[in-house]
C-alpha cells in the first residue's frame, strides 16, 4: 500500500471502518428485501452504499475498488430506476458482490496482496453483473428532458444537472438544497422564543448554504418596539431530512409566523409563487433567492417573465392553474434530493451523535479506574485505622462515588449484544442454501449489553453453534413433514441480562439431541464407561469433548468434530459457561452464561500462611474443612467419590509450617474437579484484574492479580492451569 | 447575566462597552441609550469583547442602530467581539453588513 502520512492513515482507518458499516446497511437490507419484496427506500439505501464507497475509495485512490464498486452500482442504479428487477438472483450477485468488496478492504487493509482465488472470484462476479446489466437495454444514465411541454403551457427548460445519477424533472431549478423563507411573528420574542435558536437548531440537521437576514421590515430604531421581532431569512438548506422534520424545527412559531419549505429542485414556478406571496418586493426577493444560491441569475430571468407573461394574458392565472397544467408533481423531485443529500450527510449526522474513541483509550481509562478503586479501598482502610469520624465519612462517599465511575467507565466499553446477532442473518440465509433446507432466523433480546472485548470473542463460537445447530439440529423438510411439524425450521438467537452475568441462547425446533447415540459414541471413543451412570446434562456435554462427533456424515458446514470442544474452550477463556437444554423432538437450547465484563470478578479470597490468594468465585463449587485425621494426602473421599487434592503450599513451595485449620476448596474446570487445600478463607470480594508483566509470564498456575485494599499483591489462581497439570484430576466425574 | 453598559468619552469619540447578555431583557434600554448617544455623538466604539449571549432580539437592536447610524452619517464601529457575538454574526450571515473587522481567536475558529 502507498505510505501514508499518520493524518491520511487514520482518514482510511475511518473510511475502512465506515464503509464496513455500509456494506452490513446494505446486507441488512438486501437480505429484508429477499423476504420481504423490494421496496425503494432500501434499494436508495443500497445504491447510497455503493456510491459512498466509490467516492470514498476514489478519495484515497483505491483504483480496484472504485472499478468494482462502479460496476455494482451501474446495476444498482437500473435496479433503482425500475430498468431491471431486483430477483433472488439478482440479491444473490449483490451479496456476493458486496463480500467481494468487503475482501477488497481486508486485503488493503492488511496489506496483502490480491490473490488468485480472489481475483478469480473478481472476474467472475464483473461477469455476473455485466451479463445482468446486457440483460436488459442498458439505460441511457443521463436525465430524461422532457423535449417541450404542451404548448399552451409555458416552457420552462434549464440546462440538465452536471450530476447525471439525479435527473431532474423538467422546469425544476438546479440547486439540490431545500430553500426555507422565515418572517418571524411580532411576537416571537414575547412568546420566549428566539429565532437564532431556530437557525442553531437547523444547523443541527443539515447546513446552512447560504443565508440572508432580512431588515426590510425592521423599523427605525427610534420608531422600533425593542421587544417586537421584526427579523425574517432566506436560507438555502442542505439536509437529508425530509420536509416534515425541517417543518417541525418550525413547530413552535409556525401560526405565529410566515414560513415557506420548499424541497430541493422545486420547480421555478413553486420560487414564482413564493416571491409573490412574500411582502418584499418581487425584483429585491428574487435578488436575495439568487445570492443565498437557491436560483441561479437565469431561473431569476425565467421566474420573472413568466410572471410578467401571466400577467399580460389579461387575466391574471392564479399559480394554482399553472402547476396543474403543467402537469408539475413534487413528489419525484423531493425524492431525487433526499436520496442525493442524505449519502452526504448521514455520516455527518451520526457522527454528531457519536463519539469515536479508540479502544485503547478506553482499555487506559479502565485500567486507571481499577487503580483508583483499589487507591479508595486502601483510603477506606487507613480512615477506618484512624478513627476519625469526618474522614470515614469523607472515604465513604469518595468510595461510592468511585464505584459509580468504575460502573461508567465499564459501561463505556458496552456493545449492544445486536451489534454481535447482525451478521447471523446473512450467515443463517448462506448456510441454509448450502444444506438445501428452508431456516428463518428469529433475533430477540436486542439492547442487551456486554463488553466489546467479549463481543468479539462470542461472534464465533455462536457462529459455530448455529451452524451446528442448523446441519445437525434442524431435520430435512421431508422429515419434519412427516413429523408434522412446519417445514420452515427456526433458529433462534436470545440474549439478556441474568444475575450480573449475560445469557446468550442457541435454540434451534429440530429434533432434539439424540442421547443414546451420544452415549453410544462416548464409549466407543472411550470417554466413559458403559457403567456409569450420567444425567441427561452430563451426556450432552460429552458433545464438548475433543474430537467428538457424532454425525453420520461429515458436510461442509460441520461434523468433523472439531469445533465444540473449541467452542467450549473459546467460550470459558473469556470466563462463560456453556450448558445443554435438549428435549427430544422439539428441539435444544445452548446457553452460553458470559460475565458483565472481564476486568473485574467476583473473587473467593484465601489466605496461605501470611499470603492471599484470589480464587474466581465462579469455579468454586463448594468448601469443606480439610480432614485432618484421614491420613492420605492425595486425595480425600468426598460423598462416596475420590476428590484430588491439590496443596498450594505444595504447587507454590511455601515452607512455613502446616497451618493449624485447613479447608479444601472444591474447584471445577470443565467437567474435572479438584479440591485445593488452603489455609484460612477470607469470603468474596469484588476484585479488579490487574495482568501481571512478563516477568511472570513463566509462572504457573497464576493468571493475573489484584491489590487488596491494604495495598497487599493477591495473585488470582488459575484454575484451568491447575487442574490441567494436576493429571490425576482428569475424567472426574 | 443581565447586561451593563459602560461609556467612557475619548474626545470626540464614545467607547461604549456592553458586558452580559445582548438579549431581549437587554434590548428595550439598549434601545433607548443608543437612541441618545446616536443623537450626541459623531463616532462610536461598541466593544462587544464581554458580551456573553447573543439573542434575536439583541442582535436586531445592533442591526436598527447601524441602519439609524448610516442615516445619521454618525461612524458607528463594533470591535473586540466575543466568541458568543461572533457565532450570532456567523450564524446569520451578518459579519459583512457591519463591515468591522473581526478577529478569531484560534478557539472560535476551532
Amino acid at each position: 500500500m502507498i505510505d501514508l502520512d499518520p493524518q491520511m492513515a487514520a482518514a482510511l482507518q475511518t473510511f475502512f471502518e465506515e464503509s464496513r458499516e455500509l456494506l452490513q446497511d446494505m446486507e441488512n437490507a438486501l437480505l429484508f428485501m429477499e423476504n420481504a419484496g423490494a421496496d425503494s427506500e432500501r434499494i436508495n439505501a443500497v445504491f447510497r452504499a455503493a456510491h459512498t464507497i466509490k467516492g470514498s475509495a476514489g478519495l484515497f485512490g483505491l483504483e480496484e475498488v472504485v472499478r468494482f464498486t462502479h460496476r455494482l452500482e451501474n446495476l444498482l442504479d437500473q435496479i433503482r430506476s425500475g430498468v431491471t428487477d431486483l430477483t433472488p438472483v439478482r440479491i444473490t450477485l449483490l451479496l456476493s458482490c458486496g463480500d467481494h468488496i468487503a475482501g477488497y478492504l481486508d486485503r488493503i487493509a492488511t496489506d496483502s496482496s490480491l490473490d488468485q482465488v480472489f481475483l478469480a472470484e473478481d472476474l467472475r462476479l464483473l461477469g455476473d453483473l455485466a451479463a445482468q446489466l446486457g440483460s436488459s437495454p442498458v439505460a441511457s444514465i443521463a436525465p430524461a428532458i422532457a423535449p417541450a411541454l404542451a404548448p399552451t403551457t409555458l416552457a420552462l427548460t434549464v440546462p440538465p444537472s452536471p450530476e447525471p445519477e439525479f435527473s431532474n424533472s423538467p422546469g425544476s431549478v438546479q440547486t439540490g438544497n431545500w430553500h426555507i423563507s422565515l418572517r418571524f411573528g411580532l411576537d416571537t420574542f414575547r412568546d420566549g422564543m428566539d429565532p437564532l435558536s431556530f437557525l442553531r437548531y437547523l444547523e443541527q440537521i443539515g447546513e446552512i448554504i447560504g443565508i440572508v437576514t432580512l431588515t426590510d421590515s425592521l423599523p427605525a430604531l427610534s420608531q422600533m418596539d425593542a421587544e417586537s421581532c421584526y427579523l425574517g431569512f432566506e436560507i438555502s438548506f442542505r439536509s437529508s431530512a425530509d420536509k416534515a422534520k425541517i417543518a417541525d424545527v418550525f413547530d413552535f412559531v409556525q401560526e405565529s409566523s410566515t414560513i415557506h419549505i420548499l424541497p430541493a429542485h422545486s420547480q421555478i414556478t413553486a420560487y414564482l409563487q413564493l416571491i409573490q406571496q412574500l411582502p418584499e418586493a418581487d425584483q429585491h426577493l428574487g435578488e436575495i433567492l439568487v445570492s443565498v444560491g437557491s436560483l441561479t441569475e437565469e431561473e431569476l430571468q425565467k421566474a420573472l417573465t413568466l410572471q410578467d407573461a401571466g400577467n399580460q394574458g389579461g387575466q391574471h392565472q392564479p399559480l394554482g392553474e399553472i402547476l396543474v397544467a403543467q402537469k408539475m408533481v413534487q413528489e419525484p423531485v423531493v425524492q431525487g434530493a433526499l436520496e442525493k443529500q442524505q449519502q452526504q450527510r448521514e455520516h455527518q449526522v451520526v457522527e454528531r451523535q457519536m463519539l469515536r474513541v479508540r479502544a485503547a483509550d478506553l482499555d487506559q481509562l479502565v485500567n486507571l479506574v481499577g487503580e483508583l478503586v483499589i487507591a479508595s479501598a486502601a483510603n477506606s482502610l487507613y480512615a477506618a485505622q484512624s478513627n476519625a469520624e469526618e474522614r470515614v465519612e469523607s472515604a465513604a462517599q469518595v468510595a461510592r462515588l468511585v464505584e459509580d465511575i468504575r460502573d461508567g467507565a465499564l459501561h463505556l466499553r458496552m456493545i449492544d449484544v445486536a451489534e454481535v446477532f447482525q451478521r447471523f442473518p446473512r450467515v443463517v440465509r448462506d448456510t441454509a442454501r448450502t444444506l438445501g433446507k428452508d431456516i428463518r432466523l428469529e433475533i430477540s433480546g436486542e439492547g442487551t449489553e456486554l463488553d466489546k472485548s467479549m463481543a468479539e470473542k462470542i461472534t464465533d463460537p455462536l457462529m459455530h453453534l448455529v451452524r451446528n445447530a442448523m446441519d445437525h439440529g434442524i431435520e430435512s423438510a421431508e422429515r419434519r413433514h412427516a413429523l408434522g411439524k412446519p417445514a420452515q425450521g427456526c433458529i433462534s438467537l436470545h440474549a439478556c441480562h441474568d444475575a450480573g452475568g449475560i445469557i446468550i441462547e442457541v435454540r434451534d425446533d429440530g429434533g432434539g439431541l439424540n442421547r443414546e447415540k451420544i452415549l453410544g459414541k462416548a464409549i466407543e471413543k472411550g470417554l466413559v464407561t458403559p457403567e456409569q451412570q450420567l444425567s441427561d446434562q452430563e451426556i450432552y456435554a460429552l458433545i464438548f469433548a475433543p474430537g467428538f462427533s457424532t454425525a453420520d456424515q461429515v458436510s461442509d458446514i460441520s461434523g468433523r468434530g472439531v469445533g465444540m470442544d473449541v467452542v467450549r474452550q473459546n467460550i470459558e477463556a473469556i470466563r462463560g459457561s456453556i450448558e445443554i437444554h435438549s428435549t427430544p423432538g422439539a428441539g435444544s437450547t445452548m446457553r452460553i452464561r458470559l460475565p458483565l465484563t472481564l476486568s473485574i470478578i467476583d473473587g473467593f479470597l484465601v489466605k496461605l500462611a501470611t499470603d492471599t490468594f484470589v480464587i474466581p468465585a465462579e469455579s468454586v463449587e463448594e468448601c469443606l474443612e480439610y480432614p485432618e485425621q484421614q491420613g492420605t494426602v492425595g486425595y480425600m473421599v468426598l460423598r462416596d467419590q475420590a476428590l484430588p487434592l491439590l496443596h498450594l503450599t505444595g504447587v507454590f513451595r511455601f515452607d512455613a509450617q502446616p497451618e493449624k485449620r485447613r479447608n479444601v476448596i472444591v474447584v471445577r474446570h470443565g467437567q474435572d474437579r479438584v479440591g485445593m487445600v488452603v489455609g484460612a478463607i477470607l469470603g468474596n470480594q469484588q476484585t479488579v484484574i490487574k495482568p501481571l508483566g512478563k516477568l511472570f509470564d513463566q509462572v504457573p498456575g497464576i493468571s493475573a492479580a489484584t491489590i487488596l485494599g491494604n495495598g497487599d499483591v493477591a495473585p488470582i489462581l488459575d484454575i484451568p492451569a491447575l487442574i490441567h497439570h494436576h493429571a490425576s484430576a482428569k475424567h472426574i466425574h | 447575566m443581565a447586561m451593563e453598559i459602560q461609556q467612557e468619552r475619548q474626545g470626540a469619540n464614545l467607547q461604549i462597552r456592553l458586558s452580559g447578555d445582548l438579549d431581549i431583557y437587554a434590548a428595550a434600554p439598549l434601545r433607548t441609550h443608543l437612541l441618545t448617544v446616536l443623537q450626541q455623538h459623531h463616532e462610536i466604539e461598541l466593544v462587544l469583547d464581554e458580551v456573553a449571549e447573543v439573542d434575536g432580539a439583541g442582535l436586531q437592536i445592533l442591526l436598527a442602530t447601524k441602519a439609524e447610524a448610516m442615516r445619521l452619517g454618525v461612524i458607528l464601529r463594533l470591535t473586540g467581539h466575543s466568541a458568543a457575538m461572533v457565532r450570532a454574526l456567523q450564524l446569520c450571515r451578518l459579519t459583512a453588513y457591519f463591515g468591522d473587522p473581526v478577529i478569531l481567536t484560534r478557539e472560535m475558529a476551532g
